[in-house]
């Protein structure tokens, strides 16, 4: 089963063997576990979001037209359910989180105050904190963080590359090598 | 050299990732098999409601009920296996005759599971039917079943079949609770006390049971049975795989003879009705019904009123010595469309005569249905009564009206004859009904059928279908009266209370319609079920046996 393509093993997957199921999420099981905690930085609600969405894809796995981009669906899902979480666990609260700048959210913080880059990501609004892990941990273009956030790419486009200017204006320069 | 822009990208795909906890893999494996596990109760489930609402509940009633079955089971000298008690119930009265004649295509499989024998047997696969018998024989079940008070209702045993992409199955078998299950004084034999008998009967597409046991080959009948304790929180599930290695040569053929006869129905929605075909298979017999109509009917030939004593008197299949055969199921009714090709079961069969034979099929009456909207009348809450509305040319008078708890209420005056006269018709508050077809996203039947159910109208519904199905089925629980039925036009809310159904004649009749509270309705009348004469005798030429052997 290791040396099976992922597709290969989803077409399996498909015609009802769970193992070759099970083989496929293993697979990426921690880069989700990391876009989920990228969103909810939480480690119980990111594995119950990782968990749900892998519920959802077995359940819905017929629907799914096209094996090679399984990944990618299941990313999706992944993402639907972080959302879902966060709205159930309430223990952050953006009243509009889709509209909310990141200068917005770091408006408190003195310009004169350094911080580290870790520091600053984690004050930023969920979504912002996802676009930047679907981008430069995950490696995903644009074009595919668009389609797996349901976002304009245009608007994918803004909340990166602003989350990148409020993390010059803050960044602790000892950080930087 | 790198820009500021650059550097800082760079930092941030080398920023450390949380570290993933250990008790992930095991969480998503408990996961994946639990959703397993409940997907497929919920599909034993669904499918026992799909075949509920069609096929099965004629299986139950017609057969075993059936004073033949009773007189054939009297015939059965001493019986002593632990299945034997139900050979003599009206469902396994083709697969006894089958084994009769000395046609067992399965060797009887055994395995021991704690203090019980599971034994799987009577594998019968014919066409477009798949059949098992699944009895847990021992000391433990003996224990379980003497002690109701600990068990009953809280234990219960079901079987897993196969994966089918389509299939029914006759609900009344397939999953076994610890209560005495008695059949009616008639049969005067019951499940021993150490036995629990499951009974598989799936129904699937020929082709895709031919597809997978294709013919030649051997194969594993893969069948997991569940012990499932609901006693404690969380119900303590355990299983039992089983493996019945069978080949598709020891199955015989069934024997297709093609009878191309029309019943002639005067009825607009009817342009073509002909019974097709019959098959001869060694447990039963089928005839095949095709018929044409116009755009989004449907036909049944059995009456939709489930609890019509005379339910089945309408269809009778006998042969040339008198005898009858009892209708034991029929494949569910199609959606609404322009052909159908319906499946009538009759049991046992004619498969082993070694003479040519004569059926005759009765077809009194049948039944017919339409998605097409008959008549359309505005109904005022204001204005006196009475008021009127017109279906199928007649008027029908309306003499009062009231509103309560989600429902329309309508006093209908009798015909001159003392009927009612909306027998055969379905009334609706068409928004609502709509709306109640987003409910069914499986099938989507609607969709097959061309309505359009996202209409402004129903749009402007203020609730999700979701919120308007649960306020009803809290009205429904509450008043203990039924809600939806999975009907001939999908999911309806019947305008009477099928419990309460009564032939006898009134002077008035009371009908109730899903509606919201309003001042001025307009409601729709469509056909639903309306009784059609047809009266006419089939003629079906039954070749011997050996006819089929040359």
């Amino acid at each position: 089963m290791e040396q099976l393509e992922q597709s290969a093993l989803i077409k399996e997957a498909m015609r009802g063997n769970t193992e070759c199921f099970a083989a496929a999420v293993h697979r990426i099981r921690d880069r989700s576990y990391h876009i989920a905690y990228s969103y909810l930085q939480n480690e119980q609600d990111s594995m119950d979001a990782v968990c749900d969405a892998v519920e959802k894809a077995l359940l819905n796995l017929k629907k799914l037209k096209e094996p090679e981009y399984f990944n990618t669906w299941f990313t999706r899902i992944v993402i639907n359910q972080c959302k879902m979480q966060l709205r159930k666990s309430r223990r952050i609260q953006y009243a509009n989180e889709e509209e909310l700048s990141v200068e917005a959210v770091v408006s408190d913080i003195s310009k004169e105050e350094k911080m580290d880059l870790e520091q600053i990501i984690s004050r930023f609004p969920p979504t912002t904190r996802l676009l930047l892990q679907l981008k430069y941990y995950q490696g995903y273009t644009l074009e595919e963080i668009a389609d797996m956030t349901e976002l304009a790419i245009g608007t994918v486009k803004t909340k990166i590359y602003s989350s990148l200017k409020v993390c010059r204006t803050y960044l602790d320069t000892k950080e930087e090598p | 050299m790198m820009n500021e822009q650059e550097q800082l990208e760079q930092l941030l795909e080398q920023l450390p990732q949380p570290t993933v906890p250990d008790q992930l893999t095991a969480r998503i494996n408990e996961r994946i098999r639990s959703t397993k596990r409940r997907a497929q109760r919920n599909k034993i489930a669904k499918r026992s409601i799909i075949a509920a609402a069609s096929a099965a509940i004629v299986f139950t009633s017609s057969v075993v009920l059936s004073p033949s079955v009773a007189v054939y089971a009297k015939q059965i000298p001493g019986l002593s296996a632990a299945v034997a008690w139900l050979e003599t119930t009206g469902e396994m009265l083709g697969i006894r005759q089958a084994k009769e004649h000395g046609y067992v295509p399965v060797e009887s499989f055994h395995k021991q599971w704690g203090r019980n024998t599971v034994t799987v047997e009577n594998i019968y696969y014919e066409e477009d039917r798949l059949f098992y018998t699944v009895t847990i024989q021992g000391t433990g079940i003996a224990e379980e079943k003497a002690n109701p008070e600990k068990y009953a209702g809280k234990l219960r045993y079901q079987i897993i079949p196969p994966e089918f992409d389509l299939q029914y199955q006759s609900p009344h078998f397939t999953r076994s609770e610890l209560v005495e299950r008695q059949l009616p004084a008639s049969q005067s034999v019951t499940e021993p006390e150490d036995v629990l008998t499951i009974v598989g009967d799936i129904w699937v597409s020929e082709r895709e049971l031919q597809q997978r046991y294709a013919e030649g080959s051997s194969h594993k009948l893969e069948l997991v049975l569940e012990r499932i304790d609901d006693s404690a929180e969380q119900p303590v599930v355990e299983q039992l795989k089983l493996e019945v290695p069978f080949s598709m040569n020891d199955f015989k053929p069934a024997h297709i003879t093609k009878v191309n006869q029309v019943i002639h129905v005067d009825d607009p929605v009817i342009k073509q009705l002909e019974v097709s075909k019959l098959k001869l298979m060694p447990t039963r017999m089928e005839l095949e019904i095709e018929s044409q109509l116009q755009e989004n009917g449907v036909i049944s030939l059995i009456s939709p009123v489930a609890f019509d004593p005379e339910r089945y008197s309408h269809l009778r299949l006998e042969d040339d010595s008198g005898m009858t055969y009892p209708l034991s199921a029929s494949s569910p009714d199609a959606p609404p469309g322009l052909q159908h090709v319906s499946r009538w079961s009759f049991i046992p069969s004619l498969y082993f005569e070694e003479r040519a034979r004569q059926l005759k099929l009765h077809i009194d009456r049948i039944w017919v249905s339409s998605i097409q909207v008959e008549n359309e009348f505005a109904l005022s809450m204001r204005k006196p009564f009475p008021q009127t509305a017109i279906f199928k040319g007649k008027t029908i008078t309306i003499q009062g009206a009231a509103y309560k708890d989600g429902y329309l209420y309508l006093d209908v005056l009798a015909d001159e004859h003392g009927n009612n006269p909306l027998t055969g018709a379905l009334l609706t508050y068409e928004p609502y009904y709509l709306k109640m077809q987003q409910h069914d996203k499986g099938h989507k039947w609607w969709e097959k059928a061309g309505l359009d159910i996202h209409t402004p109208e129903v749009e402007q519904i203020p609730e999700s279908t979701q919120q308007l199905f649960e306020r009803y089925s809290k009205y429904a629980r509450e008043t203990k009266t039924s809600f939806l039925t999975w009907g001939l036009l999908g999911l309806v809310s019947d305008n009477y209370e099928m419990r309460r159904y009564s032939s006898s004649k009134q002077s008035n009749y009371e009908l109730k319609i899903m509606a919201p509270d309003q001042d001025e309705y307009s409601l729709s009348i469509r056909r639903y079920g309306d009784p059609v004469d047809v009266n006419e005798t089939i003629t079906l030429p039954v070749p011997a046996n050996q006819d089929f052997k040359k």
